[in-house]
């Protein structure tokens, strides 16, 4: 068991969202590529989680995997998503289906392509209204309205008969994130849900996200490369690597007290506001692997400027060293153990919500 | 809408301007004296002269252009040669004949493509997939002819089930036309069918494979409404464009089907006319065949514009 709830604090909240052991993998059972591999979570009631990592590393996947949403070639090979203390693999298709966008509901990274071109906004958004709840139209439409006013849409009734491309980007995104909340779901899934924004209205849309949930009493599952993002919205964060997660915690601890040295590294390449501008940042060197073609060991060692030949050889468990507090660290050489550890600089958010 | 509409409209006037522009000069280029064929060999010098100048021959280039065009715009197509009638009542009476069969065929094959097309999409790389894969090879790789010829072996000369050729026979109600349509359309229609079974499969996979259809599944839409109210619709504009081209294809595949079949229609028309060098009917027959091309791109392009929005903008 390396769940982050091992060693669950008090307060945490009863969980809704509880993934454990999850791998998925994609081509035949003979010559499968494992693209999530042990991935364990758990999201409380409210609460926010930001799962965070370079593309590429699975946490896309993973939240796909947990809506049932794989691509036919792929498959949750082990593992469990339980909701609300269902397991999921349990339900029928009909059952899961009923259960997005209500239980769970997603938002994507690009609206423009994640909104039918095709369809008008209210028409999109009505259609599940109507279709599977049985409302009227007259009552669809005065809840489209509501929910555009609540994302701060303006003119809310006048935008139903638009279609995607005749609104601008940030409305594109507020749109989606009411067609998102608009089956009052008990998780919210936002899968970099600012990254084809530009930074002004980044913030603006973590804000929205981060009110909403808050108003309407949303878990977050918050997926991103951005730390920033992470800092402002979440309160627990796991960084993924290379389909595993490395490191995981509180927010506050992994800011405070990052372990692991990909956290460290991706630390490292934000830019800081108490640093002389024309300081170089610290890129990670080199590209997170080829799925197919799993490193030896600890999958970071690579990339890794700490490395040790331990490294190469056994792949580290996430476990929870001498840190406490929930937080879990996959590395064998633990350069950050609190034995030998330097206090860390602030960190600076870029777009976060404080 | 209308706007788009309109202007669409406008831009198939000079289209229709170079169709007519290209049929006279079909006439200037074919060699000999139109008045030989007219008159026969053994015509009098004057009744030649009287002839060329009734006809417009004498005048220049541009002239006996400007004349082409007055006369087409009176509905006067000529007076073909093998039929001893003017080309427009020729045309008028087989043109019907045509584009029944051709709608009967873009229907069906329309009808049939998309349903097989969505069939193999929904479930791809599965045996009715690659059942379908190999079937559209067939009809793609089976000229019209040979496939016409062998439904009459099989149909008309073994089975002894259908009339093969002519479009009624006997006292030729409602059940005698369609049996009589049933080769010719389904000879017509069969490598349309399978250019739009292909089409509508790769395009719905690829629709299916959206962000949006991934949301909307997000949001607890069932599988079949993903299908036909989000997936097909936005796979509709590649769809519609290839049932246009096919429309055009039909036009050109009826001269072969009519001619195997003997349905009265252009096609057979024309057939005779090229084997006669009937030139005004082959003239006329290009003109109205490029024209119905236009039309059929027209209406095509507003059905586009209809599917997807973002078109009405450009």
């Amino acid at each position: 068991m390396n769940a982050i709830s091992t060693s669950m604090d008090a307060v945490r909240p009863s969980p809704v969202l509880e993934v454990s052991d999850l791998r998925v993998s994609y081509g035949s059972t003979l010559r499968s590529v494992h693209v999530v591999n042990d991935v364990s979570f758990v999201v409380g009631r409210g609460e926010a989680l930001g799962i965070v990592g370079e593309s590429g590393c699975g946490k896309s996947q993973t939240m796909l995997a947990v809506l049932g949403l794989l691509p036919a070639s792929g498959r949750i090979s082990a593992g469990k998503v339980k909701f609300e203390g269902q397991d999921l693999a349990a339900l029928s298709a009909r059952q899961f289906r009923s259960l997005r966008g209500k239980g769970m509901a997603l938002i994507s990274q690009d609206a423009l392509s994640a909104l039918n071109p095709s369809m008008t906004i209210g028409t999109q958004m009505a259609e599940p209204m109507i279709h599977y709840d049985g409302m009227s139209r007259k009552a669809a439409r005065d809840r489209c309205i509501e929910l555009l006013d609540l994302v701060g849409i303006p003119g809310a009734a006048a935008r139903l008969g638009a279609y995607p491309h005749e609104l601008s980007g940030g409305m594109r995104q507020r749109v989606l994130i009411a067609t998102a909340i608009s089956g009052n779901p008990k998780v919210l899934i936002a899968d970099e849900p600012t990254t084809a924004l530009d930074v002004t209205i980044q913030a603006q849309i973590l804000r929205l996200i981060d009110q909403l949930r808050r108003e309407l009493g949303m878990a977050l599952v918050i997926i991103t490369h951005d730390l920033g993002v992470v800092a402002g919205v979440a309160d627990q964060v796991a960084v993924m690597y290379a389909g595993r997660v490395v490191e995981s915690g509180s927010t506050d601890a992994i800011f405070s007290e990052p372990r692991h040295p990909y956290t460290r590294a991706l630390l490292e390449a934000i830019p800081k506001l108490d640093e002389p501008a024309d300081k170089r940042l610290t890129p990670i060197a080199g590209l997170p692997p080829d799925p197919r073609r799993p490193p030896s060991g600890c999958a970071f060692h690579p990339r890794c400027r700490l490395v040790q030949p331990a490294c190469r050889e056994q792949l580290p468990a996430l476990e929870a060293k001498d840190a406490g507090n929930g937080h879990l660290i996959r590395c064998s050489v633990d350069p950050w153990a609190r034995s030998n550890m330097a206090p860390v600089r602030g960190i600076a958010t870029s777009g976060g919500v404080s | 809408m209308l706007s788009f509409i309109a202007r669409r409209a406008l831009q198939t006037i000079p289209v229709i301007f170079g169709v007519t522009l290209a049929t006279f000069l079909l006439s200037q280029i074919i060699p000999g004296d139109p008045t030989d064929i007219l008159l026969g060999p053994g015509a009098s010098e004057e009744a030649r002269a009287q002839l060329r100048q009734a006809l417009g021959l004498d005048r220049s280039a541009l002239g006996q252009y400007l004349l082409y065009l007055q006369n087409l715009v009176h509905g006067d197509f000529g007076q073909s040669l093998t039929f001893s009638k003017p080309v427009s009542e020729v045309l008028a009476s087989r043109m019907m004949n045509t584009a029944l069969l051709a709608f009967a065929a873009i229907v069906l094959a329309s009808v049939l493509g998309v349903a097989a097309g969505t069939f193999a999409a929904l479930k791809p790389g599965s045996l009715r997939d690659r059942a379908l894969t190999v079937v559209v090879l067939f009809l793609n790789s089976m000229p019209s002819f040979w496939l016409g010829l062998l439904l009459i072996l099989a149909f008309g000369l073994q089975l002894r089930l259908l009339p093969v050729s002519g479009m009624t026979s006997g006292d030729g109600g409602f059940v005698n036309l369609l049996a009589h349509m049933l080769l010719p359309t389904l000879t017509l229609a069969a490598w349309s069918l399978a250019a739009i079974a292909r089409m509508t499969r790769s395009s719905l996979l690829d629709v299916i494979g959206s962000d949006y259809v991934r949301t909307a599944r997000s949001r607890g839409i069932g599988e079949w409404r993903i299908v036909f109210f989000h997936a097909l619709p936005n796979a509709m504009p590649a769809v519609i464009t290839v049932i246009g081209m096919q429309m055009g294809f039909l036009l050109s595949g009826a001269v072969m089907t009519e001619t195997v079949f003997s349905w009265p229609g252009i096609g057979l028309a024309m057939y005779q006319a090229i084997s006669t060098r009937d030139i005004p009917l082959i003239q006329g027959g290009i003109l109205l065949l490029a024209v119905a091309f236009v039309l059929i791109n027209f209406t095509i392009d507003i059905l586009y514009a209809y599917f997807n929005p973002k078109i009405k903008l450009a």
